[in-house]
């Protein structure tokens, strides 16, 4: 400590000690605050508007979930999104996003209620998808500040119903 | 203007290291007890890097503060080379 | 002169016009073995996640608002754990070095159990198939580098700025290399 290196190396050094500290207790101070939804969210899909444009089919979904209550101090934002599966003929089972959103902490509308939305990326598999079952499912994952990426068990959402079956499915 | 004064005496170092790690320490819980009550790690981060840059202000140049203890070198015997050297060898350390 | 007396520096060349050769020798070895450890510890957290980088720095803007350039990730690649859709993943292109941190949206998986998939970064508008290799229509599981599993915030920046300018890497390389050769501890 006796000349100016010396000094600001170990005022540095405890500052970054502190820091990492400080860090360390944000990142455990996530299993004090819930990780889950209280109650489902609600997905429903109104099946007749399930719409064929080209080679691609479009589902129509109602979502309705208040995602505030999932935010604290360490969770930076969370990504929301509806997911499809379905089996494919050959015995293929596909899963596919068909619609995302991203929440970030501090916005007003972390209230996500949608009606009758399309989805945003739309199902191509066009010959597979006639007269099976689809099953939408709501999912998300929560990106926090600093620390663990916490793993996937949600109150589940799912609802199956089946796809319809037109006149371009006899091809 | 190169001439800067590094010195500090011993008692001023021991002085000088105990205030900055009590300025950081307070920074460091203030920001961590602000940050969770309106629930935004960002803010903690600020309180805390103004603690440090106040820590380096108040600790780093030598105030008067932190010579207020001189040692009190023994005078050296004679005006030879070798007590002149043995005294500037324990000012160093 | 005075300036550099003042930061120290005539204290640490002290040190070493008092060193012997043995004293030289025995501090070589010493850095031999900070490397060595650094080095073991890495392969040790290679071992333990199953990812052959099991720690990223993201390089791109493609991931905004979730990541930024800078941020570190923390990866594992256990075999047992079944890609889901919607989790972060890094790959890496074959013939291409980089790895890219981009989430999963699409998956197909076969009977056997083998499976396929598609991803695409949340800043970008379209899936990653531009960036696949010529030809490439899917990422299977070899190509993958590791799910993100943890993070840390712009903590890689360091890594960045040494890959953007190398001369500051070599800069800041050297004179640790020196702080460690020529201090007595």
């Amino acid at each position: 400590m006796h000349n100016y290196f010396d000094r600001i190396n170990n005022v540095t050094s405890f500052f970054v000690t502190i820091t990492f500290l400080i860090i360390l207790t944000l990142m455990s101070s996530t299993i004090v605050f819930p990780k889950d939804l209280d109650e489902e969210p609600i997905l429903y899909s109104n099946t007749n508007m399930t719409k064929k444009i080209a080679t691609f089919t479009v589902v129509y979904f109602d979502l309705e979930a208040d995602f505030e209550a999932l935010f604290n101090w360490n969770v930076k934002q969370l990504f929301i999104y509806v997911f499809a599966e379905f089996q494919k003929s050959n015995g293929v089972h596909v899963n596919m996003m068909i619609w995302d959103r991203i929440l970030r902490r501090g916005s007003t509308d972390n209230w996500v209620n949608l009606k009758n939305v399309p989805a945003k990326y739309y199902l191509n598999d066009l010959k597979y998808l006639c007269s099976s079952n689809l099953t939408l499912s709501v999912h998300w994952i929560s990106i926090p500040t600093a620390g663990v990426f916490y793993p996937y068990n949600h109150k589940e959402s799912r609802i199956t119903f089946p796809l319809p079956n037109d006149k371009t499915c006899s091809a | 203007m190169f001439n800067i004064q590094t010195h500090m005496d011993f008692e001023g170092q021991n002085r000088a290291e105990k205030i900055s790690r009590a300025i950081i320490t307070f920074f460091g819980f203030a920001g961590l007890i602000w940050g969770a009550i309106i629930q935004q790690f960002s803010q903690t981060i600020y309180i805390l890097a103004a603690g440090f840059v106040l820590a380096l202000l108040i600790t780093i140049p030598p105030y008067p503060l932190y010579r207020r203890k001189p040692l009190n070198w023994q005078k050296s015997k004679n005006q030879n080379s070798e007590g002149g050297e043995s005294s500037k060898k324990n000012k160093q350390k | 002169m005075s300036l550099l007396k003042s930061l120290g520096a005539e204290s640490l060349f002290g040190d070493v016009s008092r060193m012997d050769k043995r004293q030289f020798f025995y501090q070589v070895l010493s850095f031999g073995m900070i490397v060595s450890s650094a080095l073991m510890i890495w392969k040790g957290l290679m071992v333990v996640t199953g990812s052959e980088s099991p720690i990223v720095v993201v390089l791109s803007g493609s991931m905004e608002p979730a990541f930024h350039r800078g941020d570190l990730l923390f990866l594992t690649n256990y075999p047992d754990e079944p890609v889901r859709v919607g989790e972060i993943v890094v790959f890496k292109v074959e013939g291409r070095d980089i790895p890219i941190v981009h989430r999963v949206i699409k998956l197909h998986e076969k009977s056997d159990g083998s499976v396929k998939f598609l991803t695409k970064g949340d800043n970008n508008s379209v899936d990653d198939r531009g960036l696949y290799a010529p030809g490439q229509l899917w990422l299977t599981k070899k190509d993958i580098v590791g799910r993100a599993r943890g993070f840390l915030p712009y903590v890689g920046m360091i890594t960045i700025l040494m890959n953007e300018y190398p001369n500051f890497k070599f800069a800041i390389l050297g004179i640790l290399a020196i702080y460690v050769l020529l201090h007595r501890e």
